[in-house]
């Protein structure tokens, strides 16, 4: 192999690939990027970790094509400390040497065998969702923080992403609080698609969509999806098993309702929650005009804030959140103003936008005694 | 350490305290040997001594024995069922009377606490042995108890100087003595050396501090890793000086919640441990709702026959007070250890539950999926506290407090 290409759009195009391949394997050649250069056309390269895969493309000038696995991060750190400019990249075929030489410096490093490097996942595009880049970021937005961590449940630890008459849902939980954001969409399906994405293609994802615009199609069979942009293609695996039936929880109908400015409470619970040094729990109540934060940690202190809000229904005696949850619920909300509204202290507490209606957050509160 | 910067730290233990308590709220126990008991009724064998008189130590009484060996040592003891409320209440008094010496007070349990008198030295030019006078005085005058002190330069030696001179004994060992005082005593007697590690130094024939201090470090580190660093340390008097401090009341908090059972000569069944283990689970989730804490890691303890314990635990995802998340974990524990079991029958069995949290509860969806559990745990506590604990049971326990409720009965009558 010997290519020539531009030091910063290899940068960008390895950086990509590197995110998907494994650092903590136990297969080393998951921590390597694939690199592959076919003759006349753009270098490809490939990481993965087996759940997700990424495949970006890079152009580059080939004059003798060929193909090498060399450890990622290594690589990425080569590449980003280069100057920028043309970049040379040579094999020497018998030994898998690997050449990396820019105007002044070089890097001589052991490659790994291709052949024993993954091949890239094809999806057979049974089902396909096509939606507006700009929606589905804010899907991902208004989900991704509200995705679980702890393994003990998979289902919980990604993003559904579902089709439903006339609108896509996307949903998350990690069973103390759900996010639902909705967009409306064109045609009625007649099948309606269901996906749950893990959390870290959600998050790849989301870089991926930066500096995209227009539509964008996510086709998926039965166990893959993959997403592709002009230059990078992304394919991850879809978790198994039954998202929780979230509808039922989400109250019909709350006993108290509270319109608020987002920022104002935002800010207001930052400010409290300074007080919170346990657990993060604030408390929240109403009266006729305002909603009421307090926190206190035994022999630390308390703070308190009122903040202004249009109250309908019964006053709110005592809930207690936990403030993190409720910041991130309030930052989804892309309008002014939002509706706060409970029911009671072991009742759910939910989060809505007024507006367009399109953002639904259902918070957990914390039994205190 | 610096110069003129040796910290000097106090180690005040309570002499018999549960005993004392009692013996000065009831002066008719006074002079008499006074045994507080751990255990649901005074009246029966079960349960154990937590704490002895002074005057019951002549016996051969020590706090640990069970009831049943203690009455037989000693019959005409007054046995009391101990009142923790109390004590603990005023192990809070006496923390009290210890951040009026100094703020740096660590509590190491209900009776036992370290003070960092620095401090409160330099600043007075008072002597570290009338601070630790002045303490133990007004312990006495204040709460009406005995209490016994050592005062050393770091909490380790602190500590065994106290042991030197009980009860109501004031050691200051000062850093230029210690090489003498600590060189002849038995290893045994170094904070921190059980009886497991007992064993393994006696095997390379190390017998008193002195010996261990004789060790080279190299090869401690090779054969007990950070413990053999911390031993080497140790034997040459050389401790932590640092006072786990912070709120001395606070760190009066429940850390755990455990119960066990001995199981006589040794139990193989799995399935009776599991029932067993279930019923010592009950025990322990109606408790932790009664003082409404929630708990994360849970431990499984096994002593197993020719007395070789151990421990496994597993930290849960989120917290819970409910024998529904605890037992299918302890369970789960136990059943990883079948193998051994097998072969060495258990003679004991205990779970606990750690990592607590008071009073406050994240609720989560699932609750609002299914909470006939919650609803149903709610009920039967309510028919306990009102009817007795032994009115409504498992049926999976029925048959389990007859065979296991400490001694197995038929025992008892022919001692």
């Amino acid at each position: 192999m010997l290519i020539t290409l531009d030091q910063g759009s290899f940068l960008s195009a390895l950086q990509a690939a590197q995110r998907a391949s494994s650092t903590q394997s136990t297969l080393p050649i998951l921590s390597g990027i694939k690199i592959q250069a076919e003759k006349d056309g753009d270098l490809e390269i490939y990481g993965t970790d087996l759940e997700i895969s990424v495949k970006s493309k890079c152009p580059a000038r080939v004059e003798k094509p060929g193909s090498t696995v060399l450890p990622g991060r290594l690589l990425v750190d080569i590449v980003k400390h280069m100057p920028p400019g043309a970049i040379e990249i040579k094999t020497e075929e018998k030994a898998n040497n690997i050449e990396i030489k820019s105007e002044k410096s070089s890097f001589k490093i052991k490659g790994m065998q291709p052949e024993d490097f993954p091949a890239f996942p094809d999806v057979e595009a049974k089902q396909k969702i096509t939606v507006d880049v700009r929606q589905l970021t804010d899907m991902l937005k208004g989900t991704a923080k509200a995705i679980s961590k702890d393994e003990t449940r998979p289902v919980l630890t990604g993003a559904l992403l579902q089709e439903e008459d006339k609108s896509l849902l996307m949903v998350a939980t990690d069973s103390y609080r759900l996010a639902v954001k909705t967009v409306p969409m064109r045609t009625k399906k007649t099948e309606n698609t269901s996906l749950l994405i893990p959390q870290r293609a959600i998050e790849e994802i989301q870089k991926l969509l930066i500096n995209e615009s227009g539509k964008i199609d996510i086709t998926s069979d039965e166990n893959l999806m993959a997403i592709k942009t002009a230059n990078i293609e992304l394919i991850s695996r879809l978790i198994e098993g039954q998202f929780p039936k979230y509808k039922q929880l989400v109250p019909k109908e709350t006993t108290t309702s509270a319109e608020v400015n987002k920022d104002e409470l935002i800010a207001a619970v930052k400010r409290v929650a300074l007080m919170a040094q346990k657990n993060m729990s604030i408390k929240v109540s109403t009266d006729s005009s305002s909603i009421n934060i307090v926190a206190t940690t035994q022999g630390v202190g308390e703070a308190s804030e009122r903040v202004k809000a249009k109250i309908t229904g019964e006053k709110m005696g005592e809930i207690a959140f936990n403030a993190q949850f409720l910041i991130d619920g309030l930052q989804a909300i892309s309008e002014e103003k939002a509706l706060f509204e409970f029911t009671g202290p072991v009742n759910p507490g939910l989060i809505k936008s007024i507006k367009k209606k399109d953002y639904l957050y259902l918070l957990m509160p914390i039994r205190i005694s | 350490m610096l110069k003129g910067r040796e910290k000097t730290i106090i180690h005040l233990d309570m002499d018999a305290y549960f005993a004392s308590v009692e013996q000065r709220d009831h002066p008719i126990y006074q002079g008499r040997p006074v045994l507080v008991c751990h255990t649901d009724s005074v009246d029966g064998v079960f349960g154990v001594v937590a704490a002895a008189s002074y005057e019951a130590r002549p016996f051969g009484v020590k706090s640990g024995m069970s009831v049943f060996e203690a009455k037989k040592l000693c019959p005409k003891g007054i046995y009391l069922m101990g009142d923790y409320n109390k004590y603990l209440h005023n192990t809070k008094e006496l923390v009290k009377i210890c951040e009026s010496f100094t703020d740096q007070v660590e509590v190491f349990s209900i009776d036992e606490m370290w003070l960092d008198v620095t401090e409160t030295k330099n600043r007075f030019k008072e002597d570290a042995g009338r601070i630790a006078y002045r303490l133990q005085t007004e312990v006495k005058r204040k709460l009406g108890l005995s209490s016994s002190i050592g005062v050393g330069p770091n909490k380790l030696v602190a500590k065994m100087a106290g042991e030197f001179h009980k009860p109501g004994g004031i050691t200051v060992i000062r850093p230029s003595d210690l090489p003498q005082i600590l060189a002849p005593l038995p290893v045994k007697k170094l904070f921190g050396v059980g009886r497991k590690m007992k064993k393994h130094l006696d095997l390379i024939g190390v017998a008193t501090i002195g010996d261990l201090a004789e060790v080279p470090e190299e090869y401690l580190k090779k054969r007990f890793g950070v413990v053999g660093l911390w031993l080497k340390q140790a034997a040459k008097g050389l401790g932590d000086g640092v006072l786990a401090s912070g709120r001395g009341s606070t760190s009066l908090m429940v850390k755990s919640f455990g119960h066990s059972s001995a199981l006589g000569s040794g139990e193989a069944d799995i399935d009776k441990l599991c029932q067993i283990l279930l019923g010592l689970c009950e025990g322990v989730t109606r408790r932790m709702r009664r003082g409404k804490y929630l708990g994360r890691t849970v431990t499984l303890r096994l002593r197993l026959a020719r007395s070789f314990g151990f421990t496994r635990g597993h930290t849960l995802s989120g917290v819970s007070d409910m024998i529904e998340t605890i037992y299918p974990v302890a369970r789960a524990l136990l059943l990883k250890e079948q193998p051994v079991l097998v072969e060495y029958p258990a003679t004991l069995i205990g779970v606990s539950v750690s990592n607590l949290l008071f009073a406050e509860k994240q609720l989560s969806i699932f609750d609002l999926f299914d909470d006939r559990f919650v609803r149903l745990t709610t009920a039967v506590d309510n028919v306990k506290d009102k009817y007795g604990d032994r009115l409504i049971t498992r049926a999976a326990l029925l048959d389990w407090r007859r065979r296991y409720h400490g001694v197995e009965p038929s025992r008892l009558h022919k001692p």
